[in-house]
């Protein structure tokens, strides 16, 4: 199993739209995925995938001993795909008893955990969690400088690899010269992207993930994102000519 | 603000969070630099940055297109 955090320092980088979208990807190609929402109290995994009105239990009652995390998971849509929710802050949460209440997940390929804003200790009990690290940064100067923070505080931490997700980024504005490029962006943070994601209206209207359209754009950008993941590759979605070409690895 | 003043202006602000300097820091620098070289250049043109490399140092780009050598004094101008 990989466990991987998807995490960005700053709030509104698309963490939670990743995370499930992402999740969405891995499960239609058959694997069983479980996302944990460590955004506690601010959870909105749950709202992205249509399943809020499925919860029963959540971390708090896990770390509790109310339940089992089994117990605690919803199913969302018809392939392997199951949300650990987390409506309410749970008393005492540390990042071993986190940690512990996702020790009881063990039967799925990939856990990804929603990471929450900020740098304290919310990010601390999630990227803990977690043995690989996904940075999504839009392409907004204070994203940006974020993201540069949280490489580095990432440094810190017994990662296998911590990568860079470009979110929202838009074509037009790109060819205008009013919106940074992919190519500045992963310069800037010295990193090359495993994903870069056009801004898309399909992820602004707050409609459930599950079920968009295959042939939107964003749909294409996350199945390599998705490619890069599971193959530990760095092939780079074209969101210039909507083409597809490999980068070589870094 | 158009994409290329972002970079401009990310590049110094993460060399700045990296290198933990103060407020005010690369104006002193960019200046002093421009002064030093302004002794002995005619400069058009000047800037600085400290740019940030993979390996985790930094390297000092200074851009300057020099349009004409200065006269340079020597020990006797001094004295006069």
């Amino acid at each position: 199993m990989k466990k991987i955090v998807v995490t960005s320092g700053k709030g509104g980088a698309g963490k939670t739209t990743v995370t499930a979208s992402l999740g969405v990807v891995l499960a239609s190609r058959g694997y069983r995925i479980v996302l944990v929402d460590a955004d506690v109290g601010l959870n909105n995994l749950d709202v992205a995938l249509g399943v809020e009105n499925k919860l029963v239990y959540d971390l708090a009652d896990v770390i509790a001993g109310r339940c089992t995390a089994a117990q605690a998971l919803i199913k969302a849509g018809s392939r392997e795909l199951y949300v650990l929710p987390s409506a309410v802050e749970p008393a005492g949460m540390t990042a071993q008893s986190f940690r512990a209440a996702l020790d009881g997940i063990s039967n799925c390929d990939y856990m990804l955990i929603d990471c929450p804003a900020g740098i304290e200790h919310g990010f601390h009990r999630a990227v803990s969690a977690a043995d690989r690290a996904l940075v999504v940064a839009t392409p907004a100067v204070s994203s940006i400088r974020d993201a540069d923070k949280v490489f580095k505080l990432l440094s810190a931490y017994r990662l296998e690899s911590v990568s860079l997700i470009i979110n929202r980024i838009d074509a037009s504005l790109v060819k205008s010269g009013e919106m940074m490029c992919a190519t500045d962006i992963s310069r800037l943070l010295s990193a090359i992207p495993v994903g870069i994601i056009p801004e898309d209206r399909h992820f602004c209207n707050g409609a459930p993930l599950i079920g968009l359209p295959e042939n939107v754009k964003t749909q294409k950008a996350l199945n390599i994102l998705a490619d890069n993941v599971v193959n530990d590759t760095y092939k780079a979605f074209d969101y210039l000519s909507r083409g597809i070409f490999k980068r070589r690895r870094a | 603000m158009n994409a290329r003043d972002s970079v401009r202006r990310l590049e110094k602000m993460l060399a700045r969070d990296k290198l933990k300097a103060p407020d005010g820091f690369f104006e002193v620098f960019e200046r002093d630099l421009a002064a030093l070289l302004s002794a002995y250049f005619e400069l058009e043109g000047f800037t600085a940055a400290i740019e940030s490399l993979p390996e985790g140092t930094e390297l000092v780009v200074v851009k300057a297109k020099v349009k004409a050598l200065k006269p340079l004094g020597n020990s006797r101008s001094l004295r006069k």
